[in-house]
C-alpha cells in the first residue's frame, strides 16, 4: 500500500470482520513506519487490541481517546491538526491517522459527522496527512455507508488502493442529506416558539429564561449552547431574510434549536465547518463558532428559506 | 449593574440605541440628573407638545408625574427642538442655566431629529459645540443615535466628537483612567461597529505605552465584540503599544481564546477570572 508518500490522502476501509480490517490495516501501518510517518490510532478498544496483537510494538503508534477527538466535528479537524503536527515536531515525515468515527443513529448527527469526512478532504488538503477511515458493513446502516461512499476519494480493499468511483468533490449528495436530515425531536411541539423574531436580543433571553429553568441551566453547555443560537440568530437578521423563526425543544439532557430565516442562506452546506478562521472577521466565524460551542449543527436549504439546526447534549 | 441605570453623568456620551431600547437609559440619564440638582434640558421631537414628548420619554405615569414636577419647577425644560438644536442655541440654554444657579446642566440631543433640521454640517458643528461644552465638566451631553436611521456616514463622521464613549441599551464603553478602558455588559455584533470605531479613537488618545481594556464587568461577547476588541485596538498595537485584557469573565475569556484574539499581536491577558 503506498497511500500517504505523496501527501494528504483520504482512505476508506469497508470490512465485514476483524480478518478483513487487518488485512488492509497492518500493511497500512508498516507502510507508514517503513516511510518514517506515525500513526494514531482514533478507535474503539475491540480494534486497538485485535491490531495491537498483529503489529509489534513500535515509538510511533500512539493512541487517541475518540470520546475527546469526536466531542463535535470541529473538535475533530482540531484533534488532526494537533497530532499531525506534534508526529512532524517529533520528527515524523508525516501522519498516519487510523479512524473509526463514532456511528450516531440520530440522523442530524450522522449527517453532521458525513459532512465533516467531506469536508476533511479540503482541510487537510496540504497536510502530510494519510486517514484510514474504517467502517464495519455489518453494524452499519446502508444509508451511512452510502453517504461514506461519497466522501472518500480513495478506497482500500485487501491492502490494495484504488480510487473511488462514488467520490463526489462536490458534495452533493452530503448536502441532500443536511437538508433532509430531522431530528425525532422537530416531530414534537417546540418549548419556546418565537414566531417572527423581532429582536435578537429578546429572543436569545428567552432562549436563556427556558435552557435556566430546565434541569441543566447552570451548566456550560446550556451556557455554549445559547452563545451559538445566538451567533445563528445574529446571521439570520445580518445575512437572511426577514421573518426569522425560533423555535426551541429542550428535554431533560438534551437542546434543539431551529431558526429559519426566508433568505437563501449559506453558499454551502459547509460553512463553518474547518479549523479556526486565521481572524475573528473571517467569513464564516459565526457558524464556526456555533460548530464549536455544540453538538451537532445542520446547515438546511429549502427552496424559499434556510433553517439552522443546532443540538447539544446537557448534562449537570 | 449599576452603570446601566447609570449611564456615564459627565462629558459627551453616544447613546446608540433605537427607539425600544432607549427609553431605560435616557430616563435614568435625566432622573440621575435631577437627583443631582442639575438642570435637564430636553428637546422635544419636532412637531411633538412638550408634554407628548415628556410622556414618550417616560412611558410611565409615576414618573412622567415626577418629571411634570421638575418642569413645574424649571428644573427640567422641555425646549422646542427648532428652537434648541441651532448649535448658538445650546450654549445660550447652558449659559442661561448657570445664570439660574444651577451648576451643573445635562442636555439629551437625537441625532435624527438634529439633522432633519441642521442637515449633515450643521449638525457637525452642533457635536463640536456639545463636545466643547462638555470639556469643562459643567454640562453633560447624552447624543442618541438611533442605528436604524441614521446613516452610518454621519455616524462615522461623528463618533470621534464623544470622547466619553458610547452606550448602548446593554452595553457601555467609557474611559475610567488615563491608560484604562472600561468595557461593561453585552458586546454583540449589532453594536460591534460603533464599539469598534470609539475603542479606536479612545485608544488613539491614550498616551502611555499600554492600554487597559477592563473587562471586569462584560458579561458577554460575541464574535461581533471580538473582532471589534480586535479591529479597534489594532492600530496602537501596530504602532508598538501593549493592550491588556484585564480580568475578563471565564466565559468572555473562552470565547476570546477560542477566536484567537488573545493570541493576537500586541495583546496581553492580565488576571483571567477562574
Amino acid at each position: 500500500m503506498t497511500a500517504g508518500q505523496d501527501g494528504y490522502q483520504h482512505l476508506a476501509l469497508y470490512h465485514e470482520n476483524t480478518d478483513q480490517l487487518l488485512e488492509s490495516v497492518v500493511p497500512f501501518i508498516h507502510d507508514g513506519w517503513a516511510a518514517g510517518e506515525a500513526t494514531v490510532l482514533i478507535v474503539d478498544e475491540e480494534t486497538i487490541a485485535a491490531v495491537r496483537a498483529s503489529v509489534s510494538g513500535h515509538p510511533r503508534l500512539t493512541l487517541m481517546d475518540p470520546v475527546e477527538a469526536y466531542r463535535n466535528p470541529n473538535h475533530a479537524f482540531a484533534a488532526y491538526q494537533r497530532l499531525t503536527e506534534a508526529e512532524m515536531a517529533s520528527g515524523a515525515a508525516g501522519a498516519r491517522l487510523l479512524s473509526r468515527l463514532p456511528y450516531d443513529p440520530n440522523p442530524i448527527r450522522s449527517a453532521g459527522w458525513a459532512a465533516f469526512e467531506h469536508s476533511c478532504n479540503d482541510i487537510f488538503a496540504d497536510r502530510a496527512l494519510t486517514m484510514l477511515c474504517l467502517y464495519d458493513t455489518g453494524a452499519l446502516p446502508n444509508h451511512v455507508i452510502d453517504l461514506s461512499r461519497t466522501t472518500h476519494p480513495l478506497m482500500v480493499n485487501g491492502g490494495h488502493v484504488r480510487a473511488n468511483d462514488h467520490y463526489e468533490a462536490q458534495p452533493g449528495t452530503i448536502a441532500h442529506a443536511l437538508d433532509t436530515a430531522h431530528d425525532d425531536l422537530e416531530r414534537s411541539e417546540p418549548t419556546l416558539t418565537v414566531g417572527v423574531v423581532t429582536s435578537p436580543r429578546h429572543a436569545r433571553t428567552a432562549v436563556l429564561d427556558v435552557l435556566n429553568s430546565g434541569a441543566s441551566g447552570a451548566t456550560s453547555g446550556a451556557q455554549d449552547f445559547v452563545a451559538a443560537v445566538w451567533e445563528v440568530l445574529l446571521n439570520a437578521f445580518q445575512h437572511g431574510r426577514p421573518p426569522v423563526h425560533l423555535r426551541l425543544w429542550l428535554t431533560a439532557d438534551r437542546a434543539l434549536c431551529a431558526i429559519t430565516d426566508h433568505g437563501t442562506g449559506t453558499t454551502s452546506s459547509l460553512t463553518g465547518l474547518g479549523l479556526r478562521p486565521e481572524q475573528a472577521q473571517s467569513s464564516g466565524a459565526g457558524l464556526w463558532l456555533a460548530r464549536q460551542l455544540t453538538d451537532t449543527l445542520v446547515l438546511r436549504h429549502h427552496d424559499e428559506s434556510f433553517t439552522v439546526i443546532i443540538e447539544c447534549q446537557l448534562t449537570a | 449593574m449599576s452603570w446601566m441605570t447609570n449611564p456615564t453623568h459627565s462629558g459627551h456620551v453616544l447613546l446608540y440605541a433605537a427607539d425600544e431600547d432607549r427609553t431605560t437609559p435616557l430616563v435614568s440619564w435625566v432622573r440621575q440628573g435631577l437627583v443631582d440638582d442639575a438642570r435637564v434640558i430636553f428637546p422635544d421631537g419636532d412637531g411633538d407638545t412638550p408634554n407628548a414628548s415628556l410622556a414618550a420619554l417616560t412611558g410611565d405615569v409615576r414618573e412622567c408625574d415626577v418629571f411634570q414636577g421638575a418642569v413645574d419647577t424649571g428644573q427640567l425644560v422641555v425646549v422646542p427642538a427648532r428652537d434648541f438644536y441651532p448649535p448658538g442655541n445650546v450654549v445660550r440654554l447652558a449659559d442661561a442655566a448657570r445664570a439660574d444657579g444651577y451648576s451643573e446642566v445635562r442636555m439629551v440631543g437625537d441625532a435624527v431629529t438634529a439633522l432633519a433640521i441642521l442637515g449633515r454640517v450643521g449638525y457637525q458643528d452642533l457635536e463640536r459645540r456639545f463636545e466643547e461644552l462638555s470639556a469643562d465638566r459643567q454640562v453633560a451631553v447624552l447624543c442618541v443615535f438611533d442605528p436604524l436611521r441614521v446613516p452610518a456616514a454621519v455616524i462615522e463622521d461623528n463618533v470621534h466628537l464623544h470622547r466619553s464613549g458610547v452606550q448602548t441599551s446593554v452595553f457601555r464603553l467609557a474611559a475610567s483612567s488615563p491608560d484604562t478602558l472600561m468595557l461593561a455588559g453585552e458586546l454583540d455584533g449589532l453594536s460591534a461597529a460603533i464599539v469598534e470605531r470609539t475603542l479606536r479613537r479612545m485608544c488613539a488618545t491614550m498616551t502611555g505605552p499600554e492600554v487597559h481594556l477592563d473587562l471586569s464587568d462584560l458579561t458577554f461577547c460575541d464574535v461581533g465584540g471580538a473582532r471589534a476588541l480586535f479591529n479597534g485596538t489594532a492600530s496602537i498595537r501596530e504602532r508598538g503599544k501593549t493592550v491588556w485584557l484585564v480580568r475578563a469573565t471565564s466565559s468572555v475569556h473562552q470565547l476570546l481564546a477560542m477566536l484567537g484574539v488573545t493570541e493576537a499581536q500586541g495583546l496581553r491577558v492580565k488576571v483571567p477570572h477562574p
